[in-house]
């Protein structure tokens, strides 16, 4: 239906497949944080270069990845020239009636053009290898700590998972439902904005009537089978940090300190 | 006389494959085959809510063909009504009436001739009208697929596709819905195309059965020559219809020839006399 | 017989000026039968199921599984593992993300330590012959699959009872073929008690006990034979009957003088036979 990479999991064997979902979530985390340290064209070139690595360990074909980017092309089109055309400093480069284009802004904005591919990269990495269950799993051991201070954290991991469950079989439901209004003459496509909006309400409604049959349906079930929250609750999927997962973590803390040198260095 | 041509149809993974069939105004066809053959892709493509990929589909003077792409499909689907699986998840207004009236002023009927139209179909379906004016959500299953019904009904097409109508009802239930159709396709000549799993149903109530395997037209004819090649059912996992089973293993045990396959209760009460007094005759 | 349900004199209504959905109900599930309860939508059939695991308390009356009373908050737990159910929507009771992780689901609630969550999770797939589709996701899987996955969830469980209530009457002739054929071996096999609530009589002719439910109230019960012996009642509260038996009517009625007997197919055929014979 979309051709969305972003949030899909792709089941393989390679070691970022292998790593602890703790240790990608945390590297993904401080990634985004320390991407705002890159000022400099060696900084950025680092970054990409770490993106490659993790692509070409995660054995995930490289032109899969780009075909996702794709759908996101606009978005950063846009961004790169709003900052193109609406920044100034350095030299004047083009002048062209209204706009004029300087050095530092073409400059900075291949930076932001950078830092948004990387970051969309290695979150898109992170989907990629690893599956929804562990994702979940992964927060809710990372977040354990809030649970003393009363936050439901458990419940917000739960209720993650089982949406994520349902995308497929609501999007099923979706579709059969625009048929068969469709099938009683509704238009969902022509006429006017004021038609399309009345049209919307023969399908909102049965989705929410037959969402909150299955949330019921579902709660009973998970009751029946002796679901009540957290407490004396036991996991088939255990979490393993690995070896691995503390070299990822020190990879980081390299890539960090790279970044915070090439800063502070001001070269480049 | 409303024909349905269907030809040459690979629609994406091939879910349909070079399908050719015509169904003749006033019948009842039904569609049989394994869950995920193709049949409810096939049917969809009756009304407009598929494209084929290649090939055409005509309904009277209705063409669909893949190469017109924007084309107005609303008189198409005044004409052909669509009565989907589970069809009472599709109810959405405040009461009943008000959903079976849904229908109709979208073709563009006044509200006046919609509730009158509204009034008769659910008279027809057989809900009291103590119910007309509640909401459809505080109806019971059986009730709400009455509703349902009798909001496709309410469009007064010519043809209406059915895809497993009976589904999840009780056997009584089960029993009024295809009542219903059967008189509908006798009385007032409209045209039925039914996709089931049951074979009972398949055998009583239609005039021609199309059998659908993989994307492909397998077998088509009328009932009795559909089930007189049983072997060739069994081998796509499908069944007999019930009454034939129990003959079968009757015909078995007494080491007699299988006569040609019956439907009804009765008629197959007859067929085990004959057999009891044709087989004493001969000893 | 070990008895390992008795509910007795059991009332229950769902709101106040309500009428009673279950009006006095006694009965009681013997281990390793298979019991079948019939009637119409509407009898009261399938509250009286919840009933059984505790998910609602009747107002009158009480429910023993075990020995617990399930009007006893603190055996709540323990009655929800001993008695498993299977619903009818097959898409509404799956809550993990693949089928291994939906099995384990009850058993992480009633906190089964690892290792032993691993070898039965092996074991109640290999019952349900879904070992090969562990990782599957459920909208990969038809609706009798998803079925079979929710009975390995609750065979996992190791559980005294598995309760389907109309757990067939969403799939189609193949699913359901699988989900009988399931439960048979383990009712069979394994010693495993069931209790179907189903439309699907010619499910209940084979079952070792048929209580038919009509208003609320237990109307009759018995044996399949007992239970067909009178069709007339069962058609009276609108319920339809095993082909055998409408067709046993018929030939009597042609002049075949048959016995009131007969009840699966293969019964007739015999009696049938036999007559034929000897005429």
């Amino acid at each position: 239906m979309f051709n969305l990479v972003i949030g899909q999991y792709v089941p393989m064997e390679s070691r970022v497949h292998r790593l602890d979902p703790r240790s990608k979530l945390i590297s993904v985390f401080l990634f985004v944080i320390i991407v705002f340290l890159a000022n400099s064209w060696l900084a950025n070139i680092v970054l990409l270069l770490f993106c490659y690595a993790g692509i070409l360990e995660s054995r995930i074909s490289l032109p899969f990845i780009f075909r996702g980017l794709r759908s996101i092309l606009v978005i950063i089109l846009f961004t790169f020239f709003l900052n193109l055309f609406f920044s100034s400093g350095g030299r004047l480069l083009l002048s062209l009636g209204w706009i004029h284009i300087y050095q530092n802004a073409l400059i900075q904005s291949v930076f932001i053009v950078i830092r948004i591919l990387v970051i969309i990269v290695v979150t898109t990495l992170l989907t990629l290898t690893t599956s929804p269950m562990e994702i979940t799993d992964g927060m809710e051991n990372l977040l354990s700590p809030f649970k003393k201070i009363k936050l439901p954290v458990h419940e917000f991991a739960l209720m993650m998972s089982i949406s994520l469950r349902f995308i497929p079989t609501l999007l099923e439901e979706t579709e059969k439902i625009i048929k068969a209004q469709a099938a009683r003459g509704s238009d969902f496509t022509s006429g006017s904005l004021k038609n399309r909006m009345k049209a919307i309400v023969p399908l909102l409604v049965p989705l929410f009537v037959s969402a909150f049959k299955r949330a019921e349906d579902l709660a009973m079930a998970m009751e029946a089978r002796g679901y009540h929250g957290d407490t004396g609750r036991t996991r088939l999927h255990k979490l393993v940090w690995n070896r691995r997962d503390t070299v990822m973590m020190m990879i980081m803390a390299l890539l960090a300190a790279i970044l915070i040198l090439v800063r502070v260095s001001g070269c480049w | 006389m409303t024909h349905i041509y269907n030809s040459k149809t690979p629609f994406e993974r091939a879910a349909l494959d070079h399908v050719s069939l015509k169904i003749s105004s006033g019948s009842f066809t039904s569609l049989i085959g394994h869950t995920g053959s193709g049949k409810s892709t096939l049917v969809q493509h009756i009304n407009g809510l598929l494209r084929p990929s290649s090939g055409s589909i005509s309904v009277g003077d209705f063409v669909i063909e893949p190469q017109k792409k924007k084309q107005d499909l609303k008189p198409l689907r005044a004409r052909v009504g669509y009565v989907f699986q589970y069809p009472e998840h599709q109810l959405f207004e405040e009461t009943a009436i008000k959903d079976v009236c849904f229908g109709p002023m979208n073709f563009g009927v006044s509200a006046a001739e919609a509730t009158k139209r509204a009034e008769e179909c659910l008279t027809l379906v057989g809900l009291p009208s103590l119910f007309w004016h509640r909401s459809p959500f505080d109806l019971s299953g059986g009730q709400m697929r009455r509703v349902a019904i009798a909001g496709v009904l309410a469009v007064h097409p010519e043809v209406i596709i059915l895809d497993e109508p009976t589904a999840g009802l009780d056997p009584h239930g089960q029993k009024e819905i295809m009542e219903l159709f059967h008189k509908l396709n006798k009385n007032s000549k409209l045209t039925i195309i039914m996709v089931t799993h049951n074979m009972g149903d398949a055998a009583l109530y239609s005039d021609q059965i199309l059998v659908m395997e993989a994307g492909q037209l397998k077998m088509s004819g009328a009932p009795e020559e559909i089930f007189s090649r049983e072997q060739d059912l069994r081998n796509m996992g499908l069944d007999v219809p019930e009454t034939m089973v129990f003959l079968d293993k009757l015909t078995d045990k007494l080491g007699l020839e299988k006569g040609r396959p019956v439907f009804t209760l009765s008629e197959t009460a007859d067929r085990v006399a004959d057999l009891l007094n044709g087989g004493a005759a001969h000893v | 017989m070990e008895k390992i349900i008795e509910v007795s004199g059991v009332s229950y209504f769902y709101a106040e000026d309500d009428p009673w959905v279950l009006d006095d109900v006694t009965l009681s599930v013997n281990k390793g039968e298979w019991l079948s309860i019939i009637g119409h939508n509407g009898s009261g059939k399938s509250t009286l199921a919840k009933c059984l695991n505790g998910l609602i308390v009747p107002q009158k009356g009480s429910v023993r599984v075990g020995g617990f009373d399930t009007k006893d908050e603190t055996n709540i737990w323990e009655i929800r593992r001993l008695v498993g159910m299977v619903f009818q929507n097959p898409d509404n009771q799956f809550v993990g993300a693949t089928v291994r992780d939906d099995v384990a689901f009850g058993m992480e609630n009633h906190g089964i330590p690892r290792e032993k969550m691993i070898d039965r999770l092996a074991q109640s797939l290999r019952l349900v012959k879904m070992e090969k589709f562990a990782d599957s996701e459920p909208h990969r899987l038809s609706g009798g699959q998803k079925q079979r996955v929710a009975i390995a969830g609750i065979v996992a469980l190791q559980p005294l009872i598995v309760i389907l209530d109309e757990a067939t009457s969403m799939l189609d002739p193949e699913g359901r073929r699988e989900i009988i054929k399931t439960m048979r071996t383990l009712n069979k096999e394994h010693g495993l008690t069931v209790l179907s609530i189903t439309h699907d009589l010619e499910e209940a002719v084979n079952s070792d006990r048929i209580l038919v439910m009509n208003r609320g109230k237990v109307v009759r019960e018995g044996s399949p034979r007992e239970i067909f012996k009178t069709p007339e009642l069962l058609e009276k509260i609108g319920l339809d009957l095993p082909l055998a038996i409408k067709l046993r009517r018929l030939l009597n009625q042609r002049g075949i003088s048959l016995q009131d007997t007969a009840l699966t197919q293969e019964d007739l055929v015999n009696e049938l036979w036999t007559l034929r014979s000897t005429m």
